[in-house]
């Protein structure tokens, strides 16, 4: 077995009992690893109705196959879980070198089942693995708390743990990686799931390198995607993600003031990469085997550790602690991302939330406590007040850490025209409306409003070369109906063997494609694959995924978009007056994806995929 | 009458969302005469914009790739490649 381990390491908290589990190459043929891997054990052998907080809900840390090798940026891990937030199938990915030490240590993943009855932390160290008391440590933040254990294990290990709001069950509370560094695990209330079962953080260190099947070939694929990256993704590594600011701002796919507003040019200037880099930047930083070092270390200077430096704030952070709520000052976004980290929450369904309760604010319709701290836009001490509220569940913190959904849920009437998610995720910050194909991937996104499972603004708005996935650029156009849900269905695909894999879908970036994946794959696993048969085994990752969902009772009345998505016309932006046709553009995504028009797989679609034993568990369509 | 030189095209482009900064002059508005069959890609690569850092440029409301060619008069506003994460 070339790659990976063949192994897992599952902990029963409530007993203490740790064991290991052998995984037959068999299995990673058929599910690759990472996500792909964490469905198919999350589906088959865990209670899909338990409650996602209760200790039958699992956690599953794994790397992607080829996670911890020397492909470029193979620095993933996947968080899955019944999520908390959204009730259905919950992922994070996440980077940073804690994949490529689990598997270093001897491991492909870790399943975490129960509750251990008093805090601890794993720690996992070349083969072996004890759960150790965390009392001392619950209550500290991820910073604080990525130190402490370190000083306890090895001064080399890597860290991931919860801060405060994972602790407190926050629904949209992260898992934080690297300490410092701090790579999250944001979305879908992941750090809700490990508080719930007193894990205060799992650290690992290894020293073993997976075997690689054709390693001189893997280095000659290596270089050649070297070069691409040194050619193509120069901002990326020069500016970070935030470098893509006054670009999203020019497409008309910036989302301003909760989603209302279409143009903010200068002031997106203000808060991008860009700028930070003249005013606050101190180094780059890289994930586990990464040439493009996207990631920026910058100078706090303001808020609580004002003149410390943190992880600099990415694209989504910029968007939603800048654009979101009107703040065009960049060194309040950067000191609410290093609270964020610290505390442990997303900052995508973070910031949401401080929008909408700005907004019901404006409307009229303050939440208790908000005129107290002054939540109004453009407020960055507001929101600098608020953050460790939401973590501690303190005052107004209460009504916010449940996420926008149950928010708009508990007040009724028009606070719903506020909450821009869907499946109860919140909307990640990129815009349906400037990029039309996003409405059929947010609107069936399996984990609900993710940019990530499509990713398809990169095909329309020409960072990825369209005919590299089998469409004819000619035809590719940002708004209007036609290719979408073709696009989306074929992205998402795509996106999933990412996930599996284990690679950082930033290689899009120097035009890496399905045909390097699977060279990659061949090469460290000695394989045969096809890019048709990869990519054929991520449309059947999604349908598993969409299954855990059906199962759930997920159809086609909750693949939707939010009302300011579907009919807020904006009136400037490059994107003014462009609505998503959502009715024709899911029509053509099921036909696409051989589902009922009810959003359902069919029989016949499940058993092409090799995904058989799911038909049983499908509502009885009629003939 | 001024005699109309149909050998060589004259267009505008505007440059947004951070693209100035790519160019040789750092300048976001680029006057050009270029001879007549010239593309959209030749324009750009004239004030020295890398073309993967272009998604298209946008003229008469409809946007152009990097192989429509130039007409005489046209003004473009050039749109930058979607990053972000």
């Amino acid at each position: 077995m070339y790659g990976m381990n063949g192994r897992l390491l599952a902990v029963d908290l409530a007993t203490a009992q740790i064991s290991t589990r052998e995984v037959p190459e068999t299995t990673w043929r058929e599910y690759l690893g990472g996500s792909g891997l964490g469905a198919k054990l999350l589906y088959s052998e865990f209670d899909w109705r338990a409650d996602p907080l209760s200790p039958q809900n699992p956690l599953i840390l794994i790397t992607g196959l080829l996670t911890g090798t020397p492909v470029l940026a193979s620095c993933k891990v996947s968080v899955c879980a019944k999520s908390p937030l959204t009730g259905i199938w919950g992922e994070s990915t996440v980077g940073g070198f804690w994949g490529q030490q689990l598997k270093a240590a001897g491991y492909d993943g870790i399943i975490l089942q129960g509750k251990a009855p008093e805090p601890v932390y794993l720690w996992v160290c070349d083969g072996k693995a004890e759960l150790r008391p965390a009392k001392g440590i619950w209550g500290k933040q991820t910073y604080d708390t990525a130190e402490l254990i370190k000083r306890e294990t090895d001064e080399k290990a890597e860290v991931a743990c919860i801060g405060p709001a994972g602790e407190n069950l926050v629904e949209i509370a992260s898992i934080m990686f690297g300490g410092h560094d701090s790579r999250a695990a944001g979305r879908c209330g992941m750090g809700a799931v490990m508080g719930s079962k007193n894990v205060k953080a799992i650290a690992v260190r290894g020293h073993s390198r997976p075997p690689i099947a054709k390693p001189d070939a893997l280095t000659e694929r290596n270089r050649a995607a070297a070069d691409l990256l040194k050619e193509f993704a120069k901002a990326l590594t020069d500016f970070g993600t935030a470098g893509g600011v006054p670009g999203v701002e020019a497409n008309g796919d910036l989302p301003i003031k909760n989603w209302t507003l279409g143009s903010w040019t200068e002031k997106a200037a203000r808060i991008s990469g860009q700028a930070q880099a003249k005013e606050i930047l101190v180094e780059h930083y890289a994930c586990w085997a990464c040439p493009i070092r996207c990631g920026k270390i910058v100078t706090l200077k303001t808020g609580p550790y004002m003149d410390t430096v943190a992880h600099g704030p990415e694209y989504e952070t910029c968007a939603g602690f800048g654009s979101m709520l009107l703040i065009d000052d960049m060194h309040y976004i950067a000191a609410a991302n290093d609270l964020c980290n610290r505390l442990g929450l997303d900052t995508i369904s973070t910031s949401s939330v401080i929008a909408m309760a700005m907004e019901l604010a404006e409307w009229g319709m303050p939440l208790q406590g908000s005129e107290e701290i002054g939540l109004s836009w453009g407020n960055g001490e507001s929101v600098l007040k608020v953050l460790p509220m939401i973590a501690q569940r303190e005052k107004i913190g209460e009504a916010l850490c449940h996420g926008t959904r149950k928010l708009a849920e508990s007040l009724g009437g028009v606070a719903r025209e506020f909450s821009v998610e869907c499946k109860g995720l919140e909307v990640a910050y990129h815009d349906p409306r400037a990029f039309t194909s996003m409405a059929a991937n947010y609107a069936t996104a399996n984990r609900g409003g993710c940019h990530l499972e499509g990713l398809t603004y990169f095909l329309e708005g020409g960072t990825f070369p369209a005919g590299l996935i089998g469409f004819d650029p000619a035809r590719i156009q940002p708004h209007g109906t036609e290719l979408k849900g073709a696009i989306a269905a074929k992205m998402q695909d795509f996106m999933d063997v990412f996930n599996a894999l284990g690679l950082c879908k930033f290689l899009m970036r120097g035009r890496i494609g399905p045909e390097f994946l699977t060279d990659w794959t061949n090469c460290v696993t000695g394989w045969e694959l096809t890019p048709d048969e990869l990519l054929k085994l991520g449309e059947k990752l999604h349908n598993l995924k969409r299954m855990y969902n059906v199962r759930l009772g997920i159809s086609r009345k909750d693949d939707t978009l939010p009302p300011r998505l579907l009919t807020h016309d904006r009136k400037t932006g490059r994107a003014a007056g462009s609505l998503p046709h959502l009715g024709r553009i899911l029509a053509d995504y099921y036909e696409v994806r051989g589902w009922t028009p009810e959003g359902i797989p069919t029989p016949a679609r499940l058993e092409g995929l090799g995904l058989e034993w799911l038909v049983e568990d499908l509502p009885s369509v009629p003939a | 009458m001024e005699q109309r030189d149909t050998s060589r095209v004259r267009v505008r482009l505007i440059l947004t969302g951070g693209l100035a900064a790519f160019a040789r002059d750092k300048v976001p508005e680029h006057e050009l005469d270029l001879p007549a069959g010239s593309r959209l890609s030749d324009a750009l690569r004239a004030v020295g914009i890398p073309l993967h850092e272009v998604m298209g440029a946008v003229s008469n409301g409809t946007l152009k790739q990097h192989d429509h060619t130039l007409s005489d008069g046209e003004e473009f506003e050039v749109l930058p490649v979607i990053a972000g994460g």
